[in-house]
């Protein structure tokens, strides 16, 4: 399945929950990035506007279907929040919350993909298609168009590799937070069969880290990818059985350290860096001139 | 959230799953006798391996006290797990977790119970949908070929019980190892439960399961998570101030790769302030400090946060609190963190403060920091 936001940007973005002092500094970037932002939902402030957005009090409010939506709504409602964007079959949902209950985004995610709808996060940045759009806060300032796609686990190293990657030169397909969860809508690998049909990707650069399985499953589904991929891992020197910052970034076995991990993903094909310099570098060896 | 095996046990027994009768004691409580003549004594710390520290021990009540004194000679005063001893005829290992890849509820099976699973044979594991109505017979299906048929089912119903507990409960994880075949049936004898951070505030408080995790931390580490934020200490060189999780392993094996080890790593906390900036330079500064400790690195990437409130915090906090070792500083910030305020005004800003290191590049500050160490 191709990503929605691949084959095209959206052009009906509704946002949950827009009236806070942190998701209306990120609304007001999406809107300078060229974002097309249809709707606030926020409860009790229906009929109301939103540096002239409009407001509604539910999504049920809104006339004309939407395409996207990005979700500030607090992590005790964000379960909710995204299943009734599944129902509603909004093929794009991006959810911003860090600290969402495991069990609520368990449900939630199962939901989103059940109605076919693509999910990212919870606790995410969300992804900026250089030159076409912003869903989040991966700063659009730090991306330039070009031909790599970037997955990141991390939202702060996904801005610094974006800033990276394009202090070198070398463009960006889209640059996308996957979430920092041990529960995400969807895996670094299910992005691999959209990025390999995408003709405007040519490479791939993905950024991992310490904790749980999900560069294993990666690994697996390189075989069948037909693109160049880089890999890194952070964590190389992240101490055992100490939770580094995301939920999911515990090294309780081997298995779930960087050098298990690099292993894995170097056996399977992938170019594996071990610093973001040297994915630079592997990139511009790699990207056809 | 870790919870102690008496926290573990309690919950599973509200839910109707077979525990051994038992009493919790405290460091001088005195010893019940309505549980027989012989009991099992367990000290309730968060780390594996008990048996062996003899942190489990099975002996006669008269016995105890003394017992109890042993064992606080090992762990400090904690409290203890008095359990009426279990008929075990076998031992199972049984575990429910959430598989974040599948995106599915796993259950592990094994017929080796009560050693560490990792030295055991591969358990059997099977994904499992509490809503589904034939749950029970997908579990049978997994352990038939492991069980004799009646065992085998009687396994198969407790499972799809424990997936709804999982769920229920806002747990990682639920480890029932060993899993004791008994006489009167199935009986959680030993039982880790892990509970999901982001949902303890639904549910009961659990002071002992919290003031061990407490226990484990350092006090500086401690403190952090009273001012909102998350520190992990470390034993290292350079202390590291951080924000982001990803962007905090990335410097910190930028330091090693230098031959440095980063002294601490900080990451946002749940239901801390939005800005701790503060707290965190005041953390870093005390464990520069400390004689090993020779740099303080700050290095923060800020997409859509105003760098006029962070350079000001920071200068505000230089100007009360000269740092104990040298400095170094880098900033990136996008265009809308910079909106009236940018990159090369923060570096003026700073350099009239007198701070001259200053990088946007995360390398070159940590080859100017590694560079000067080695002069």
């Amino acid at each position: 399945m191709m990503p929605p936001f691949l084959h095209a940007f959206p052009r009906r973005v509704v946002v949950f929950n827009p009236t806070g002092r942190y998701a209306a500094r990120q609304v007001a970037g999406m809107r300078e990035a060229g974002t097309p932002m249809v709707a606030g939902i926020a409860l009790g402030k229906g009929g109301g506007t939103l540096d002239d957005l409009p407001l509604l009090d539910s999504l049920r409010a809104l006339e004309v279907p939407a395409d996207a939506a990005i979700l500030y709504t607090p992590p005790e409602g964000t379960g909710d929040a995204i299943r009734q964007c599944a129902a509603a079959g909004i093929p794009t949902i991006v959810a911003a919350a860090e600290y969402v209950p495991l069990h609520d985004t368990l449900r939630a995610a199962q939901a989103a993909r059940a109605a076919g709808c693509w999910l990212v996060g919870p606790n995410t940045l969300g992804l900026c298609v250089p030159g076409q759009g912003l869903l989040g806060s991966v700063a659009p300032s730090f991306c330039m168009p070009g031909r790599v796609a970037l997955l990141g686990r991390s939202g702060t190293l996904t801005l610094t590799m974006a800033r990276l990657l394009t202090a070198a030169g070398i463009g960006q397909r889209i640059a996308i937070h996957l979430g920092g969860d041990g529960v995400i809508g969807r895996n670094p690998h299910e992005y691999l069969a959209g990025l390999a049909e995408d003709p405007g990707t040519a490479a791939v650069l993905y950024c991992g880290e310490i904790g749980g399985d999900k560069e294993y499953a990666l690994a697996e589904a390189l075989a069948a990818f037909p693109k160049p991929v880089v890999a890194t891992v952070a964590g190389r020197h992240a101490p055992a059985e100490r939770q580094m910052g995301h939920a999911g970034a515990l090294i309780g076995h081997a298995r779930e350290g960087a050098a298990a991990k690099l292993d894995a993903l170097r056996e399977a094909g992938a170019h594996v860096a071990l610093t973001p310099y040297d994915a630079i570098d592997l990139l511009k060896d790699l990207l056809p001139a | 959230m870790r919870l102690t095996e008496m926290d573990g046990k309690a919950l599973l027994r509200r839910h109707g799953i077979a525990v051994p009768r038992s009493v919790v004691l405290g460091a001088s409580d005195p010893v019940p006798l309505h549980l027989g003549a012989e009991v099992v004594l367990k000290a309730q710390i968060l780390e594996g391996g008990r048996g062996k520290r003899g942190l489990v021990r099975r002996a006669a009540a008269a016995d105890i006290p003394a017992l109890r004194q042993d064992m606080i000679a090992i762990t400090g005063e904690v409290s203890f797990l008095l359990e009426e001893p279990v008929q075990i005829e076998r031992e199972l290992y049984l575990a429910l977790r959430v598989n974040g890849t599948t995106q599915r509820i796993e259950c592990l099976f094994s017929t080796d119970g009560g050693v560490e699973i990792e030295q055991a044979a591969p358990p059997a594991r099977w994904d499992l949908d509490p809503e589904d109505p034939f749950a029970t017979e997908v579990s049978f299906a997994a352990v038939a070929a492991a069980l004799p048929p009646d065992l085998a089912a009687r396994v198969a119903r407790l499972v799809p019980r424990l997936a709804r507990i999982l769920r229920e409960e806002d747990l990682e994880l639920l480890e029932l190892n060993p899993l004791a075949v008994t006489p009167a049936g199935l009986v959680a004898c030993d039982a880790k439960l892990v509970r999901d951070s982001a949902a303890v505030a639904r549910h009961d408080a659990l002071p002992v399961s919290a003031a061990l995790e407490e226990a484990a931390l350092t006090p500086l580490e401690r403190q952090a998570r009273q001012r909102g934020f998350a520190l992990v200490e470390m034993p290292g060189d350079v202390a590291l101030v951080s924000a982001g999780a990803g962007l905090g392993m990335q410097l910190l094996d930028l330091l090693a790769d230098h031959g440095l080890r980063a002294a601490s790593f900080m990451d946002n906390l749940q239901g801390g302030p939005a800005d701790t900036t503060e707290a965190r330079l005041e953390a870093a500064f005390a464990i520069a400090a400390r004689p090993e400790v020779r740099a303080i690195l700050f290095y923060t990437t800020l997409a859509s946060r105003p760098l006029a409130e962070r350079v000001e915090t920071l200068l505000a906090f230089l100007a009360r609190n000269p740092p104990p070792k040298p400095l170094y500083l880098g900033f990136a910030a996008a265009h809308a963190a910079a909106r009236g305020f940018d990159a090369e005004a923060a570096r003026s800003r700073l350099n009239a403060a007198g701070i001259a290191a200053l990088r946007d590049d995360p390398l070159e500050l940590v080859r100017a920091l590694a560079t000067d160490l080695a002069a």
